[in-house]
């Protein structure tokens, strides 16, 4: 089923709620209105795309999430209701116990979040004693067998002994997951995952992800740019752009009727293999400055669609009647008037 | 994420504390070094007393003017020889200053020089000199000065000299190793596709990448310098006399810290203030010469 | 159409050091192992390859940034192998490359203007500062940017246009040839769509010859007008790119295919993903390198390693199984 932006808990069926979750960051150069009033929803088992382009905030939702954020960076209003719990009313205390256990996150770089002293063994062992420190040496080396195993690095018990330079970046990535998912969380994040990967081992990483989703009835959130591999991943999305959500939806809505310009604009602008495309659409201008964002809509400067309206408020969300939600002056009795 | 919501005081008090810039004018560095320069510029014109002449041991450990038994004549006192120790600091200062200064960019131009052509070059230019930096750095510097100052005689000139013999080693080895990871990137591919010659692609592209950081070890070294120049004249291979330099006034007069305190503090203050300040101007000179830092 | 750019069996294989402290033992990694290619002129040739299939270390051969180990390069008919100091100067006016991270094939520390005029003052000494003037500001109008980003040090410049500046640069001499090495990978994809239309417009307006080499199959397809697979140092597919796009012929190249992510939502895969990893390119299998993850092996495969073969008007194949590989 879709996420939806400002859909409150309809409810007890979202396992995750955010809402209007802001998020700035503080610089010498002023505040990076990174999150600015962000809104979705996230059932358990559904897998959700969160796509954008550089600087969009994606990344920093995510962080915002699992509560780990770079320090000049704070999160300064809203709500992230996940199992019924508010996190943003939360001690640090309390919210230690929830990352790894109950959400989990994989990042892009896996040779960063690896220790390169210690053993891949030993690292995934060190995952299993969080939940019982008391376990015995062997059986902590079984379970570890078995979840690299079930990430199909062949011949695990050898390679336990093995150091994380000692492993390819689709194998690392894999241990990576592993660990994520060792004490069964009931969300994982995946910043990126696969952007540091090859096309064909990023495609075994996505296949793998999809049936360890499948199989635990764990929920996803996707944060790419790429929007192949949210059709391929994700049953719904969000595209953001400049700190906000601008359209969500289910993916088969999003993709085939998109409403926003802005997201009409990527899906134009991508080469697709086997279509013919004389020329790429281009959406002109760059993405924005987050210190100097521009007034009312965030997207307007680069919109062929904007009209007065546009440059002056930013559009209300509007619920789609295929499914969805988008932010645009567009959809609005008051835009269209324009 | 402890106590999320915050009001608008919140974020004006945040960004105070976390974005905090960088300063324009590095005022620390400016004062500490400020009696080092200008006494080392004005010397001679500025000291109250004369220092050159015979000692006048009647004169000498006079306390300073805060002590009992001290006048406004002599301000911070007198050394053993007599001297009036202000204007003995005032006048070492030249010396101290230029011992220091000419002795880093000695130092600095071989070791620059160096460790461009090692890290450039690589393969056996590489290694004859690292060898030699290797054989360098193994020689106790104070067996090399004695030795040096045997060949050449003590004085002004033996100093900078052994000076630079011993320190360009540190200069070489941070080159080497800039050079060799600035000649991977991309720029410097690009430069050798555009057909650039090696001696400018060298000037051009990899010496002002790797120069911030030679400044900045430059710096920090002209503070190694000044020590080094006090420990040289605590064995009596330091500059002779006429010439003074702090470093000597300390050395000389290290038998009267316990009774005449003033001598040996005055100066050794005066060197601990420079080289803190040459410290401070290194990080400051760092941060203002990446040009990312530049504001737009 | 004369062949602008030729390589025949051209191969490059580096020693590495693989145990031993005193008496070193050395293994060769093979990587670029006889290829074969011809670039018309006017042409657009993509190569697209994962890690290790040797692309970058063939544009490093044609940039003449090393030497090959055996095989020849010819430019315009004459042998690279041959020029002397004065022709490989000539040969760098003619040839030129944009680098994939414009981040860092930009200098930190010099401005745009400099950067873009830097060909120019390297190869015409007796331009007036006029000259050099004027045309770095037509170069970087040609890109689409204005005069200001002349005094701008890169780090002032966003992604899009850090890549417009190298372009800008590798224009300035009205080269015959274009090595662009993934031109768009780092960017943004609404910035991608701006730069590969501006790449194809000036070749349109200027007649110039890319080789573009690239992970990204799709931005391939859309741009090059002939396309070669590389696998482990070696082409295992080469053709016009609509005809091996219509009917890829390699076991690789339609597990490439296959595991492009494309925006269409409810798509199936039928085929499993492409199985393990890269061989060990210090130890590549004797035979065809593709053997260990080939869904159609053969016994041949193991003892002799396939040729590239014609299997069509403009369309050649290394494998010897050819038309056998299940399609996806």
């Amino acid at each position: 089923m879709t996420g939806a932006t400002g859909d409150t808990q309809r409810g007890n069926a979202a396992l995750l709620s955010v809402e209007d979750l802001k998020t700035y960051v503080f610089t010498p150069g002023g505040i990076v209105r990174a999150v600015d009033g962000v809104s979705f929803s996230i059932k358990p088992g559904e897998a959700m795309g969160l796509v954008g382009e550089s600087g969009c905030g994606k990344s920093m939702t995510c962080h915002s999430i699992i509560g780990l954020l770079p320090t000049a960076a704070r999160t300064i209003g809203g709500k992230i209701v996940f199992e019924g719990e508010d996190l943003t009313a939360k001690p640090e205390s309390e919210l230690a116990g929830y990352r790894g256990k109950k959400i989990a996150m994989i990042l892009q770089d896996p040779l960063m979040s690896l220790n390169p002293v210690f053993t891949v063994g030993n690292q995934v062992a060190e995952v299993f004693r969080l939940d019982d420190s008391h376990a015995s040496k062997q059986t902590v080396t079984q379970r570890v067998v078995d979840i690299l195993t079930r990430v199909k690095i062949s011949s695990a018990e050898r390679r336990l002994r093995n150091y994380p330079f000692e492993f390819s970046g689709g194998m690392r990535q894999r241990v990576v997951a592993a660990m994520a998912m060792a004490r069964s969380p009931r969300l994982l994040i995946a910043d990126e995952p696969t952007t540091a990967l090859d096309v064909t081992i990023q495609d075994q990483f996505l296949r793998l992800l999809k049936e360890m989703q499948a199989e635990s009835g764990m929920a996803l959130i996707l944060v790419t740019h790429n929007l192949g591999i949210v059709a391929e991943v994700c049953d719904s999305v969000a595209i953001m752009y400049a700190g906000r959500i601008v359209e969500s939806g289910s993916v088969m809505r999003v993709y085939n009727e998109p409403a926003h310009p802005y997201t009409r604009g990527l899906m134009e602008a991508l080469p697709v293999l086997g279509v013919r495309k004389k020329r790429l659409y281009q959406i002109d201008g760059e993405p924005p400055d987050l210190c100097g964002l521009p007034s009312g809509c965030h997207f307007h400067p680069r919109c062929a669609f904007a009209t007065g309206i546009c440059r002056r408020e930013y559009p209300p969300t509007k619920e789609l009647p295929g499914g969805g939600y988008a932010a645009c002056w567009l959809l609005d009795e008051r835009g269209r008037e324009q | 994420m402890a106590g999320a919501l915050a009001t608008e005081a919140d974020i004006n008090e945040l960004q105070c504390k976390l974005g905090k810039g960088r300063r324009r004018i590095p005022i620390g560095a400016l004062i500490l070094l400020a009696p080092l320069v200008v006494f080392g510029i004005l010397g001679k014109w500025i000291a109250p007393h004369e220092i050159m002449g015979a000692p006048n041991t009647a004169n000498a450990l006079r306390p300073p003017v805060f002590m009992d038994g001290g006048t406004w004549t002599y301000l911070l006192g007198t050394d053993k020889l007599g001297r009036d120790l202000l204007s003995v600091l005032i006048v070492g200062a030249r010396t101290s200053l230029i011992v220091c200064v000419v002795g880093v960019l000695f130092a600095g131009v071989i070791g620059i020089a160096l460790g461009l052509l090692a890290g450039y070059f690589g393969k056996w230019v590489d290694n004859v000199i690292m060898r030699v930096v290797d054989i360098v750095m193994s020689i106790p510097g104070i067996l090399f000065m004695l030795l040096l100052a045997a060949a050449l005689g003590p004085g002004i000139k033996t100093i900078i000299i052994s000076m630079g013999l011993l320190m360009w080693c540190g200069y070489t080895r941070v080159m080497r190793g800039e050079v060799l990871s600035i000649k991977e990137r991309d720029f410097v591919a690009m430069a050798k596709v555009m057909g650039v010659s090696k001696p400018r692609i060298l000037l051009r592209h990899i010496l002002p990448s790797v120069g911030s950081t030679v400044i900045v070890m430059a710096t920090l070294q002209a503070g190694g310098a000044m020590m080094m120049e006090g420990g040289l004249s605590f064995l009596g291979l330091g500059v002779q006399p006429p010439y003074v330099t702090w470093g000597r006034i300390i050395a000389e007069n290290k038998s009267v810290i316990t009774s005449a305190w003033w001598v040996p503090v005055f100066a050794g203050l005066l060197m601990t203030m420079a080289i803190w300040g040459f410290n401070i101007l290194g990080d400051w000179l760092r941060d203002v010469l990446d040009p990312k830092m530049r504001r737009r | 159409m004369t062949n602008l750019l030729e390589a025949r069996d051209l191969a490059k294989h580096y020693r590495i050091p693989t145990s031993g402290f005193i008496f070193r033992k050395y293994k060769p990694l093979h990587a670029v192992d006889g290829i074969s290619l011809a670039i018309e002129e006017k042409a657009c040739f993509g190569i697209v390859g994962e890690t290790g299939s040797g692309k970058t270390t063939l544009s490093k051969l044609i940039l003449q940034l090393e030497q090959p180990t055996s095989g020849s390069i010819s430019f315009e008919g004459e042998n690279l192998s041959d020029f002397d100091r004065q022709k490989t100067m000539w040969y760098r006016t003619r040839v030129s490359a944009v680098f994939q991270d414009a981040g860092s094939s930009l200098d930190p520390r010099m401005r745009v203007r400099d950067i873009v005029a830097e060909p120019l003052r390297t190869h015409g000494k007796d331009l007036s500062r006029a000259d050099i003037k004027s045309q770095t500001e037509k170069a970087l109008q040609r890109v689409g940017l204005g005069a200001q980003m002349l005094a701008r040090f890169p780090h002032e410049l966003s992604g899009g246009q850090k890549q417009r500046v190298a372009i800008a640069r590798a224009l300035i001499l009205e080269p015959s040839l274009v090595i662009l090495d993934e031109p768009v990978s780092a960017l943004d994809v609404s910035i991608q769509a701006q730069i590969l239309n501006l790449l194809a417009d000036i070749r349109e307006a200027s007649g110039l010859t890319y080789l573009i080499i690239s992970h990204d199959l799709a931005m391939l397809y859309h741009l090059s007008t002939q396309i070669a697979v590389m696998y482990m140092g070696q082409i295992v597919e080469m053709g016009d790119t609509e005809e091996v796009f219509r009917e890829p012929l390699h076991p690789y190249t339609r597990a490439l295919f296959a595991a492009i992510p494309r925006p269409i939502p409810g798509r199936v895969k039928e085929c499993p993903a492409l199985s393990g990893e890269i061989s060990d390119p210090l130890n590549p299998p004797p035979g065809c390198r593709f053997y260990p993850r080939c869904v159609i092996r053969s016994d041949t495969c193991t003892s002799k390693a396939p040729a590239l073969t014609p299997a069509g008007a403009s369309h050649s194949v290394a494998c010897f199984s050819a038309h056998d590989a299940p399609r996806c």
